[in-house]
């Protein structure tokens, strides 16, 4: 038993006693991870995980016959979320490699005869490789394309280390950075390092981050506040959620490092509140940080002193611009002020402040530990490093992926993501969150770093790649990103509070079929003064989905004003719903339907009212036989096989 | 024996309805810690109550303008909704003034001033649940519920409905959240259910 | 006493000297050069939010077609600035600027008639419903503060965002809020020694002499508080002592 000592007064008595739990975990033979990411724990993993331990207690006799004592050298654990959200519950065995997908409570006991007992996999848990249930079989997640072609560093705990379990953590080579940084470079040492890796803000603006920690440098002031920007508001991005929940010792262990470079004394974390689980592990995390000696005075003995709090957002999307973020932190309403001063002069109390996001702050312990070449050796040109992607939407293998900058969409989406669900078309990719784009088929070989897709009208943000199909609609894509933005606006300057009120009264009228002559160009002319007079870059960049779809799917917007028609099925006031022949009579529909538009018997053809339908599509969606199509002026544009090639 | 098994085993880092911070294994008293809204906090319409709640929050937080959003966070987590009583006595002890503290509640979306039910279901619209249906999942929500979203609560006093921009769970499009749970993979098809397990619990 | 940095500047081909820590739109002010605004008050804090004094800059290092359009009441000035406040891409802006606010407030005769300047006589966009004439400035929410009130906010956020008086017991009734108004939006009633405003009825103590209204016992009060002047000294009606009482208005509000 290896007692942790109260509190780590030198860099070395960390590292010591880092090699003692090293040397006493090595003695382990088997670890089960069991994914606790939202999505697993939605699927029941947290039932699975008090199933399997009643198995292992059942089974201890023969577990220990087959040299595995549970707690020593059988380990079970829950980790932070292992990004493939898609196929969960998921539960990962170490080190063979196995890796169970769509894992229910009753799986446990052939888990721990089959798997643990005899070494064999359970085969129906495995990864299918074709996405088909008798299809081809992972043996071992590395075989398996999402994961094989990402390349994990600011993801490199998530998933694997229980991120309530400090040891965990220590294990995995943390704080390795920190101490190499304290112990083996100056402060302008670390700052130069994080400037020559290239690596740039994370949150979406790309802004270098060493050139940042240079300007903060050259501010003479006594204090400066050092700020992380968990505020991720970006709709289809979660991977600074994922980061705060499955590793908060790696973004403070980020942020200590800044600290040192920047000699900053006190800071915060803003953290979303609809981030619940990200709150808890990050108090956790500070509060045993502070009992250890790593926050507070005189850290590791090195002189250096850190004071980290935890602020909660209060639910405004606009927060995540940085002067919003600092008024909030200030107790106040997240107005943003234009920023002919930077924050790194006036920020927060109006004093110098470095403000970085997570996935920013989660990559500086790498860059210390490993070096600066090693980092910028990885990426393009002028995007250095990895960057963190959420693939979501329609396509098959929704999650995080980790990719060097200069992947092509095409990769991530098809090689990584498995292609489009029900290998429909391909129509569109949202990137960069709502100050981003759409980007068509054509665009799919683009590189994937911060300056190609900014060239395209696009840009790379955050890191949401938000995949969409051929039953989509882009006016109403665009729609929805204007409602979002008008939502989310603080109200504070005319452009952007009138004018996203404008822009969404006359999308709004397109989309039911009221659009007007004109309509197309009274929005650019709008979207035009709201992007170069907004105050701030919420209203500055929300006229870009509108107009990249503009630009890339403007046949779209004409058919919705000129006829009437919506390709996409979207469009309520502009489609129908109608039975094909391979209905079976369920009757399912029919019990659904809200406004009993739906008529039939069992085992014949029902069929819809169309003046009794709103268009609600939910007998669509439940409809196990494809046999509710969607009609817009006469034309099939959603049925069962693709639409449109 | 490692030195972690024993408390990692029993932890569960997803299950944030049923635990309350701790702070990991040092014994470290947790502050500041969001506890849930639950059926033994007392009532807001009792000035007791909020006199009691008030001064075991004020324990947290610095009388200081940067505590406020922190403070009305615990507030809302408490009750659900911001009690007026309330809203004066925070005026009161950080010195701020109370149409300070209203502009603030009714910016940040988290924050409500008017009771809500003790569940609150945040169906996500976000960008991904958005293409895979958020909008009708929504719509029946209003349905079935018999409320508008973002007003009022369900007679019997059990839900209240919302939409949030966002939940960060855009893998398991549509999601849902109820207080915070989460739901994956929501549709009209499998609502009644959530409903049901929601009203039981 | 150290002597102000100057610095110069070029607006609209003039140059200017301009005093370090000015901004755009006060150097222009002060040489007669006609920059509009609306949510603008030399007595508070600048905001940024009307939009109209977007000027276009460029700088003597930038390559010759880079031009930015900057906020300039908010703009500091600085060596080599130069301004443009009528280029084609700024007069575009304040067009559809006053076009959105046309829509939002289309039965203002302050905005209809500053829109017919810029030649938009009717918007092109969507009316608002109902509309009163705020044009969410925020000026009087700056004014309420400034005099230390704070019975004025802004309420809700995005295009829903709205002021109101939601803690009326704050409201002193001392009109800065509705004369300091650029749109008139605030009404207020006068009769006699009632006065009423944001739905609160006030009595008013009038000059004995003149029977003018001076100002609500609320506000003689809160200002006699931040002044330390006894109440009396804001009631006498002598025309000296009200100058003297001008100045600690100004003082107490301004500082």
């Amino acid at each position: 038993m290896i007692k942790r000592p109260k509190a780590f007064k030198t860099p070395k008595s960390l590292l010591d006693y880092a090699e003692k739990v090293k040397k006493d975990r090595d003695s382990r033979k088997l670890e089960v991870r069991i994914c606790a990411g939202p999505s697993c724990v939605a699927g029941g993993a947290l039932e699975f995980r008090d199933e399997l331990q009643k198995e292992l207690d059942a089974h201890a006799p023969q577990l220990k016959k087959a040299g595995l004592t549970v707690g020593t050298s059988l380990i079970e654990k829950c980790t932070g979320c292992h990004g493939m959200c898609e196929a969960g519950p998921l539960v990962i065995l170490e080190p063979m490699e196995i890796f169970y997908t769509h894992v229910k409570p009753k799986h446990a006991k052939s888990i721990v005869e089959t798997t643990l007992l005899e070494g064999e996999p359970v085969k129906e848990l495995l990864y299918s490789l074709d996405f088909t249930k008798g299809g081809e079989k992972a043996k071992h997640h590395s075989d398996i394309p999402f994961y094989a072609l990402q390349n994990r560093i600011a993801l490199k705990n998530v998933g694997t280390i229980d991120p309530t379990n400090f040891e965990d953590f220590l294990l995995n080579d943390g704080f390795k950075g920190l101490v190499k940084a304290l112990t083996t470079m100056t402060p302008e040492e670390v700052v130069d390092a994080v400037d020559e890796s290239g690596l740039r803000g994370r949150g979406g603006a790309g802004f270098p981050t060493g050139r940042k920690w240079k300007s903060a440098l050259r501010v003479k002031q006594d204090r400066v506040w050092l700020v992380c920007n968990g505020d991720e508001g970006d709709p289809g991005a979660f991977m600074d959620r994922v980061i705060m929940d499955s590793d908060p010792y790696t973004v403070i262990e980020g942020m200590l490092i800044a600290a040192y470079g920047l000699g900053a004394t006190d800071g915060y974390i803003y953290v979303r509140h609809e981030y619940p689980l990200a709150v808890k592990h990050l108090t956790m995390a500070i509060e045993n940080m502070k009992a250890l000696g790593l926050l507070g005075e005189n850290i590791l003995g090195s002189g250096l002193n850190f004071n980290l709090k935890l602020s909660r957002g209060g639910g405004a999307f606009v927060c995540g611009e940085s002067s919003a973020l600092m008024r909030s932190l200030e107790g106040k309403v997240g107005e943003p002020r234009a920023k002919y001063v930077r924050s790194v002069e006036k920020g927060f109390k109006d004093e110098p402040t470095v403000l970085n996001n997570v996935e920013t702050y989660a990559c500086v312990p790498s860059i210390i530990s490993r070096g600066a070449d090693w980092f910028s050796s990885m990426g393009t040109a002028k995007s250095k490093g990895t960057k963190v992607f959420s693939l979501v939407g329609k396509v098959k293998q929704t999650g995080l992926v980790e990719v060097p900058m200069g992947r092509t969409l095409r990769e991530i989406i098809y090689d990584i993501g498995g292609g489009i669900i029900d290998d429909r078309p391909f129509k569109a990719v949202q990137t960069g969150g709502p100050s981003g784009g759409c980007l068509p088929a054509d665009k799919l070989d683009l590189p994937v770093d911060f300056d190609t897709l900014t060239r395209e009208g696009a840009m790379m943000g955050s890191g949401g790649m938000i995949v969409m199909d051929d039953q989509t609609c882009m006016v109403d894509v665009a729609k929805y990103f204007i409602k979002f933005l008008s939502d989310e606006s603080c109200g504070k300057c005319v452009p952007c509070r009138e004018g996203l009120k404008q822009v969404y009264q006359i999308l709004d009228r397109i989309t039911k079929g009221e659009g007007r002559e004109g309509d197309i160009e009274l929005i650019e002319k709008l979207c035009h003064t709201m992007e170069v007079a907004s105050l701030c870059a919420l209203g500055k960049g929300a006229p870009f989905p509108v107009l990249s779809t503009l630009r890339f799917f403007r046949e779209e917007y004409e058919e919705h004003i000129h006829d009437k028609f919506c390709r996409g099925g979207v469009c309520k006031e502009l489609i129908n719903f109608h039975i094909n022949d391979s209905c079976t009579g369920c009757m399912v529909c029919l019990r659904h339907c809200p406004t009993e538009a739906i008529t039939g018997e069992r085992k014949k053809l029902h069929v819809i009212d169309d003046d009794k339908c709103i268009s609600c599509g939910i007998c669509r969606n439940v409809c196990k036989f494809d046999s509710v199509d969607i009609i817009s002026q006469g034309k099939i544009v959603a049925g069962k096989e693709p639409a449109m090639a | 024996m490692s030195p972690k098994s024993k408390t990692g085993k029993r932890r569960d880092p997803g299950d944030v309805a049923a635990l309350e911070p701790t702070a990991g294994d040092t014994g470290a008293k947790v502050p500041a810690s969001p506890s849930k809204a639950t059926g033994d906090s007392c009532d807001p319409m009792d000035p007791v109550c909020i006199c009691d709640t008030m001064d075991e929050i004020f324990t947290h937080y610095p009388r200081e303008e940067a505590s406020l959003i922190m403070i009305l966070q615990e507030l809302q987590d408490r009750f659900n909704w911001l009690p007026d009583a309330a809203l004066e006595r925070i005026a009161e002890e950080l010195d701020i003034p109370k149409s300070r503290i209203l502009a603030v509640s009714t910016f940040y979306k988290s924050f409500s001033l008017d009771p809500r039910g003790r569940k609150v279901i945040k169906v996500c619209t976000g960008t991904a649940c958005h293409v895979r249906g958020a909008g009708m999942l929504l719509e029946e929500f209003e349905r079935v519920l018999d409320i508008p979203v973002g007003e009022g609560m369900t007679d019997d006093g059990t839900f209240s409905l919302e939409s949030v921009n966002c939940v960060g769970a855009c893998a398991m499009a549509p999601a849902v959240l109820v207080n915070d749970r989460y739901y994956a993979k929501v549709g009209p098809g499998n609502l009644g259910k959530l409903l049901t397990k929601e009203r039981e619990s | 006493m150290s002597e102000t940095k100057t610095v110069r500047i070029t607006i609209d081909g003039r140059s200017i000297d301009a005093p370090v820590g000015q901004t755009v739109l006060e150097a222009a002010r002060q040489h007669n050069i006609d920059i509009p605004s609306l949510c603008y008050h030399p007595g508070v804090e600048a905001f940024g939010a009307c939009r109209l004094c977007v000027v276009e800059i460029r700088k003597h290092n930038w390559t010759p077609d880079w031009k930015q359009l900057v906020t300039s009441c908010l703009f500091p000035v600085e060596e080599g600035l130069i301004v443009e406040t009528r280029s084609p891409e700024v007069m575009e802006n304040r067009k559809v600027v006053l076009d959105l606010q046309l829509a939002r407030v289309p039965n203002s005769d302050v905005i209809r008639q500053l829109a017919a300047e810029y030649g938009i006589h009717d918007t092109s966009y969507e009316k608002r419903e109902d509309a009163d004439d705020c044009i969410m400035c925020g000026l009087c929410v700056r004014v309420c503060d400034a005099i230390g009130a704070h019975a004025i906010s802004t309420l809700s956020r995005g295009p829903e965002k709205y002021v109101d008086v939601p803690n009326k017991d704050a409201c002193i009734g001392c009109l800065a809020c509705a004369l300091t108004c650029p749109t008139n939006a605030i009404e207020y009633i006068e009769e006699g020694n009632m006065r009423t405003i944001w739905d609160k009825t006030f009595e008013v103590v009038l000059d004995p002499v003149n029977k003018k209204p001076i100002a609500t016992p609320e506000q003689i009060a809160h200002f006699s508080k931040q002044s330390g002047l006894p109440e009396d000294y804001f009631t006498k009606s002598d025309a000296t002592r009200k100058k003297e009482t001008a100045a600690s208005f100004a003082r107490v509000m301004f500082d």
